[in-house]
This record gives C-alpha cells, structure tokens and sequence, in this order.
C-alpha cells in the first residue's frame, strides 16, 4: 500500500510538469492575458511544492495514516482538475474566437466605463452550459460558435455583472440582508403568534438561506445586466425563460437560482426605474401571455418565496451602486457613443419581430460591422 | 446563467474545512503514533509540535460544536459546510445512532485537555468520511455545471 500510496502522489507530480511544459511552449497563442497565463503557472507550482512538501515530510511512509493521504490526494487531485478545467483549458484552446471575443469585450468595458480588469472570455462552453462566469478566475465561458450570435449575448452583461459583484458587492446590495432577515424573521414569528402551520418555519429559513447565498447575488446581476443593456436583456431572458417552461419550472426556486418569474418581475422594474416605458408595455405583454399559454403550477406560499417588496429594494440598490461606480446605463452610453454594442443588441431583438426572414443576414453583417469596429 | 458562481464559492468553502479538519486529525493521530516508543524508531521523520496540537483543538472544538447543534432538529446554521450540501450532510450525520454520544465524549476530552485515543479518533473518522464524500460529490457538480 504505502510504494502505491506514494506513487500516486508522484504520477500528480509529474502529471503537473507536463502541464507546465504546455503552457510554457510556444504554441500557446500571443494572445492571451499574459496575468492569467502566469498565475495559472504559478497555481500549478504551488500545487506541486505542496505535493513535494507532503512527499518528503514523511507521512506517506506511516500506513495507519493511509486513509487521510487519501483524503489529500483527492484534495489535490481535484485542486489539479479545477485549475486544468477553468484555466489550463481556457489557454490551451485560445483561438480565434477568443481573440474576437477580446476585442468585443475590451469594447464593451469602454462603452459602460467600467474600469476592472477584463475578463477573459473561452468559447468552452457549449448550447446547454450557456454561458457562465467564474468571477474568482476572471474567465466568462460561452458556447462554442457564440460569436456568430447575437441575440444571446445580452447574457454576457449578466456574467460582467457576476465580475463586478465580486468586487462591489457591498455598493449593489447595501442592506438587503438586513431587510431580508426581518422579512423572514417577522413572518417566522407570525408562524407561532397566529398559529399558522408549523412547517412553514422550516421552509421560510430554507428560503431566507436561498437569498443570502445566491439569489441576492443572481438578481444583482440581472440588475446591472438591465441596467447596461437595457430591453433587450428582457427579451433574451424571455427567450431563456422558455427552456424552463417546457419542465414546468417557471416557478420553482433551486439554491442557486431564484425563479425565472421573480426575476422577470426584477427586470421589469428595473426597466421601470429606468424610463423604458413604451419597451416594458411590449415586454410586459408578450410575458403575460407567454404565462398563460405555459400554464406552469405556482409552487404554494410562493407570494412568500420572492415578495416584491425585496425585489424593488434591491433593484434601487443596485441602480444606485451602479451610478456610484460610475457605470453608464444603457441610454447614456447611445448619447455617448451612438451604437454602442448595446444598441446593435436591442436593434437585433427588433429586427426579429419586424423582419424575422432578413433576420439571419442583418444578423450577419451587423456581427461584421462590430468585426470590423473593433 | 449556470450554477458555477455559486457551487464554486461553496466549494472553495467546504474544501477549506475538509483540508483543516483532515489536518487537525492527522496532528491527533500522529500524537497517538508517537506515544508508543517504538513508532519513533520506525518513522524518524514523523513529528508533531504543541503549537500544532494546540492549533488542531480549537480547529476541531470549533467544529464539533457545530455538528452537536445540526444534530439537532430545527438547526440549520454552519460556519464549515456550504448550504448547498448541508441537508444533506445532516441527513448522513443523523444516520449514525452513536454520533451524539460519541461526540459529546471527544469533545469533553479536547475541553478538558485529555489525551485523545485511537477509540476516540474513530468517530472523526467517521465525519471525515462524511466530509470527503461532500466535497467529492459538490465537485462532481462544479465540474457538470462547467460541462
């Protein structure tokens, strides 16, 4: 056991040279964020002075210690996989894509003044992964083939949103907790003062719990998705929104996740705080009638589950945070730069309604013409 | 839109705790290796420091007390385990019919500074167990929700 034990430990080892002997070759693409690519190096490094530090500090050698060597070994093993599936990947397959997606998104940052460091966006993902964001690695992932689409991309908003959450957190949720708390608290102690039935206790802590540790945080960034994008965010969640339909779960909460209604409602007000008004009148009607036509159940005490009361708080805060770090709305940056990537993204969602057969080509050239612009 | 933001902010969460609970084990295993004479003989590089003991105590003082509480019916409160798995986690402590009792006499041992035997270490074992298969199984998520 104990020649085995060590042995795996090894191969780790060496399964990290090799890493770092790619990454360090010059087949690697110029292009690339050098910061990323030398803290993955140094990620790898670390890892493996930590693999050497066990190796020579004589535990592998006492076999009654076998159970927790293994417990470290997967530690490693899954520390090794994290950094070769959201950072070694992401470098090995920069390509062409990615250097577009670069110039798109160093475009964007101008456009919305934002003044962070720019994510690297990896064509990784693919069509039921959608996009996604891994703020603590600075990587935004999106299908591959995504740079020939535009009526997806207002989701790339909500995944910059997830970056700037990470780093002002406290400027777009100011004291939501606090209301979130005595929200739930107040209705906790109605359980026993009006003798309602006892297991709602367990389930109001469940949700206050989903707000805290995820849903503040994805409606904050549906907000600044809005808040940047404007109508047109509205529109791809619809259009997201009808995946969930089909398995009756417009309604249903999952940790992470708050229902796609509330957050539907979320979007609308925010568009309401933004003057929108004639977009959120069409919106607003197309999203009636697509509840009707999907007919999903409405989980019980759900008025308890996302009340509005919370969802318009946190929609001002964010507005307010996203004014304090200067970001520009979706109308200041048509006034500043005339047709701002933002603007060809909700000219896209009309372009579909009014001549869905040309679609496909205006589709086309306008992903040329912002080729061309970057 | 996926899960990822949030699984890999719980994840990051339950590894710290696996990696200083698994530690902290390890320090009292190693005390109990070194207590017999003829361990030292047989592995010269093994070693452990009172400010490493000391350290691997309040570590798991901390962290039993927590178990005692989710051991209770209503608690669902933990400063070491992401909320993602810890009904979850509860559920697989509850299981075990001799937790309760066994815990509460470890953790009276690490209060009043007694020595910690191998009869003791094996219910950390069993929480570690518990633990491991949380972080692997949160792992598995983070890494489907990547695709």
């Amino acid at each position: 056991m104990i020649p085995f034990i060590k042995g795996i430990f090894y191969d780790q080892s060496n399964r990290i040279t090799k890493m770092l002997s790619d990454l360090t070759s010059s087949a690697i693409n110029k292009e690339i964020d050098k910061t990323f690519l030398d803290k993955t190096v140094q990620m790898l490094e670390e890892l493996n002075v930590d693999i050497q530090k066990l190796v020579n500090s004589g535990d592998l050698d006492v076999d009654v210690l076998a159970n927790y060597n293994i417990i470290r070994y997967n530690t490693f093993h899954e520390r090794l996989l994290m950094i070769e599936l959201f950072r070694y990947l992401v470098i090995i397959n920069y390509d062409t894509p990615e250097e577009y997606f670069k110039k798109k998104i160093n475009r964007i940052y101008v456009e919305i003044n934002c003044l962070q460091k720019q994510p690297i966006v990896t064509t990784i993902s693919n069509s039921e992964n959608y996009y996604w964001a891994l703020p603590t690695y600075d990587i935004i992932a999106v299908p591959t083939g995504e740079e020939r689409n535009l009526l997806n991309l207002p989701d790339l908003y909500h995944e910059m949103g997830h970056l700037i959450y990470n780093q002002y957190e406290p400027y777009l949720k100011v004291a939501i907790e606090a209301n979130i708390n005595q929200y739930y608290d107040d209705e906790i102690q109605r359980v026993d003062a009006e003798d309602r039935d006892p297991k709602l206790k367990p389930f109001f802590r469940e949700k206050k719990s989903g707000w805290i540790n995820g849903w503040i945080m994805e409606f904050t960034c549906d907000f600044i998705a809005t808040y940047l994008v404007g109508p047109a965010y509205a529109w791809t969640n619809l259009k997201l929104t009808t995946l969930s339909s089909g398995k009756d779960r417009i309604y249903a909460d999952s940790p992470s996740h708050p229902s796609d209604e509330s957050r539907m409602r979320g979007i609308f007000f925010m568009l309401k705080i933004m003057g929108h008004t004639a977009e959120l009148t069409q919106i607003e009607e197309s999203w009636k009638e697509f509840l009707a036509a999907s007919n999903n159940p409405i989980p019980s005490n759900y008025n308890f589950i996302f009340p509005q009361s919370i969802i318009e708080q946190l929609a001002k805060n964010v507005f307010a945070g996203c004014q304090t770090i200067d970001l520009r709305t979706y109308n200041e940056q048509v006034s500043k730069f005339e047709n701002p990537i933002s603007k060809i993204l909700n000219d896209a969602w009309n372009e579909l309604f009014n001549n869905p057969d040309n679609f496909h080509a205006w589709e086309e050239e306008r992903i040329k013409e912002i080729g061309g612009l970057l | 839109m996926s899960d990822i933001s949030v699984l890999s902010n719980q994840y990051d969460k339950l590894v710290s705790t696996s990696d200083k609970v698994n530690n902290s084990v390890i320090a009292f295993k190693k005390k109990s290796i070194l207590n017999d004479d003829a361990n030292k003989t047989k592995y010269p590089k093994l070693k452990i420091t009172t400010e490493e003991l000391d350290m691997a105590k309040s570590i798991l003082v901390l962290f039993l007390e927590n178990i005692q509480k989710l051991l209770e019916d209503d608690y669902m409160e933990s400063d070491f385990i992401p909320v993602t798995v810890l009904e979850d986690y509860k559920l697989r402590l509850s299981a075990n019919p001799y937790l309760k009792e066994d815990l509460k006499k470890l953790l009276e041992l690490l209060k009043q500074n007694q020595p910690v035997g191998e009869e003791n270490i094996t219910v950390l074992d069993t929480i570690l167990l518990i633990l491991d298969n949380e972080r692997s199984s949160l792992f598995k998520k983070l890494r489907t929700a990547r695709g």
